[in-house]
């Protein structure tokens, strides 16, 4: 039987039909869906079960003529841009395109790298829609309705079709500016409407949207507004056990502020996010002890021990966090000391989970990092700490202790967030540039820049990537 | 009509996507970490941005025969470099 016919059948009341409909398309929507959820197969089930249930009451509703297997596919991707959207951070990581699916050419790594940027952000946008104006702008552009038939899907008009589609574009076009403006000056605004008590321009809300790093800061000026609203009444409480005269041992604590302080801070800050409570945040800056060991290429000699003061222009921020038992993946935001960025990760314990940054933070250029952790591993239920090394970015923006000088060269940064650094023009690539790292150009061919990074690598990177 | 270049392309490579048929999907290439814990960084020589463990599954995103080092992502979406002798039972 046809589609057709197994939709006829349906619609004339026999329940196999719609069986024989899922059966036979199930696998290739599940595909569709894990080619666009990649960073998220769990949901995949979920969401193939959420599309066939509206396939379902939309098969019935009417008796309209209706292409089974494109409109099965145009649900899916609905409902997957509808995950999307529900989750909405930046670490899913949208892959239209299966690493294996790589052109065997030797330019692909570069293409790749670019094209999945653009489809991450450009789906990103594109869930983050009003769901009348995705519907109406995927509808036009990418199944080729007029606006006519846009408008007798949606029920509207076919001007206000126009109209949805119109926005949809201008929102789009929005979100893409808002992204390439400057963090620094979207903080600067989050700061002054914080102060104002107002809410930030509609600009800078676009840019946080899309930039972890930015919504990590406005979360913590939230935190910290919050932590403060929280301590507000601790006179009154100190006041009524006073008057109770039960107190008399925190009064011996009481004075010692600095140990009353500590302990008020490290009870109040019990905050839940991404699925992990968040015990307590310790920022160590320059001078101070370090708590721990700390490696990394940010600190002079590559690491201290634990006790060793830690370097000028470095910071520390370590995050206490008890991982769940179950449920999404946990993930925290742990914020830099202001002028600092993100110069690595300190796994403190090689026992823990397994975890490292969300792919949207990077190093050398946020100023704030959101740790991921997995789904599965030791420490369910437990609490680990988690700890980032931050740096003042030098001269050049590089963050490491000792950064090859340029040498007199002339200097680029990458513009993308990451690009390939590669051993000839179009050749293997050989590792990873990121934004703000300085490259000095050795060298030049059309379309190629042979360039120096901060660590000393020479290689080869696309001319167009470098501002 | 005028769609931005990157929503144009970004449409264009989904519905490429979505039109290619499945025989044609390839299976990621996927490799399991062998040693007891593996850092990831940044790229090679660079900032450390991970920690994974023995029998963690990773994504290859870069990387093939005995190229010294690899690029991949997590289950839980870090992406960086690490040593490909630290990896094993690649599949294909």
């Amino acid at each position: 039987m046809t589609d057709t016919e197994l939709l006829a059948a349906l619609r004339a009341g026999d329940p196999g039909a719609f069986a024989e409909i899922c059966s036979r398309h199930e696998a290739v929507l599940r595909r569709f869906a894990r080619r666009i959820l990649r960073s998220d197969p769990a949901v995949v089930d979920d969401v193939i079960q959420e599309s066939l249930l509206r396939a379902h009451r939309a098969l019935l509703r009417d008796d309209r003529h209706i292409e089974v297997r494109p409109y099965l596919f145009r649900l899916v991707r609905n409902c997957c841009l509808d995950e999307i959207s529900r989750v909405r951070t930046d670490s899913v990581a949208l892959h239209l395109l299966h690493p294996g699916d790589e052109p065997s050419s030797r330019d692909s790594s570069h293409t790749l790298f670019e094209r999945r940027d653009r489809l991450t952000t450009t789906l990103a946008d594109l869930a983050g829609l009003p769901e009348s104006q995705r519907h109406a702008l995927l509808r036009r552009e990418i199944d080729g309705l007029t606006h006519e038939q846009v408008a007798a899907e949606l029920g509207v008009s076919a001007g206000a079709s126009r109209s949805l589609v119109l926005r949809a574009r201008e929102t789009l076009t929005r979100a893409a500016a808002a992204r390439g403006a400057d963090c620094e000056d979207v903080r600067a605004d989050l700061l002054r409407a914080h102060d104002a008590r107002r809410r930030a321009p509609a600009a800078a809300l676009r840019h946080v949207a899309g930039c972890s790093g930015c919504r990590a800061f406005r979360s913590a000026l939230k935190d910290d507004r919050r932590a403060l609203r929280i301590l507000a009444p601790l006179p009154l409480l100190l006041g009524g056990a006073l008057a109770a005269g039960k107190l008399t041992g925190l009064l011996v604590g009481a004075s010692k502020p600095a140990g009353l302080k500590a302990g008020a801070v490290a009870t109040l800050a019990v905050v839940a996010a991404g699925g992990a409570y968040e015990l307590r945040t310790r920022v160590f800056e320059a001078g101070d002890r370090a708590p721990i060991a700390v490696s990394g290429v940010a600190l002079p000699g590559g690491g201290i021990s634990a006790g060793q003061p830690i370097p000028a222009h470095v910071a520390l921020v370590t995050r206490q966090v008890r991982l769940p038992r179950t449920g999404p993946v946990a993930a925290v935001s742990m914020t830099c000391p202001a002028g600092t960025r993100v110069a690595g990760l300190v796994p403190e314990s090689h026992d823990a989970r397994s975890h490292g940054f969300a792919s949207s933070t990077i190093v050398g250029t946020s100023s704030s990092a959101r740790v991921v952790f997995a789904r599965q591993g030791p420490g369910a239920g437990e609490t680990v700490t988690v700890a980032i090394v931050c740096r003042h970015p030098d001269a050049t923006g590089s963050v490491r202790a000792a950064p090859v000088a340029p040498a007199g060269t002339a200097t680029v940064h990458p513009c993308r967030r990451r690009a390939a650094l590669s051993d000839a023009p179009g050749g293997a690539v050989l590792g990873t540039v990121t934004s703000h790292q300085p490259l000095a150009v050795l060298g030049a061919r059309p379309g190629w820049l042979r360039v120096r990074t901060d660590a000393g690598r020479a290689g080869w990177v696309r001319a167009r990537v470098a501002c | 009509m005028l769609l931005p270049g990157l929503f144009r392309a970004g449409v264009v490579a989904a519905v490429l996507a979505a039109a290619l048929p499945a025989a044609a999907q390839a299976a990621p290439r996927t490799a399991r970490v062998c040693a007891p814990h593996v850092l990831l960084v940044e790229t090679p020589g660079g900032a450390v941005t991970g920690i994974v463990h023995h029998y963690d599954l990773l994504h290859v995103l870069q990387g093939a025969g005995h190229a010294p080092w690899w690029r991949v992502t997590t289950s839980f979406g870090t992406r960086g470099w690490l040593r490909q002798r630290t990896l094993c039972g690649r599949k294909a």
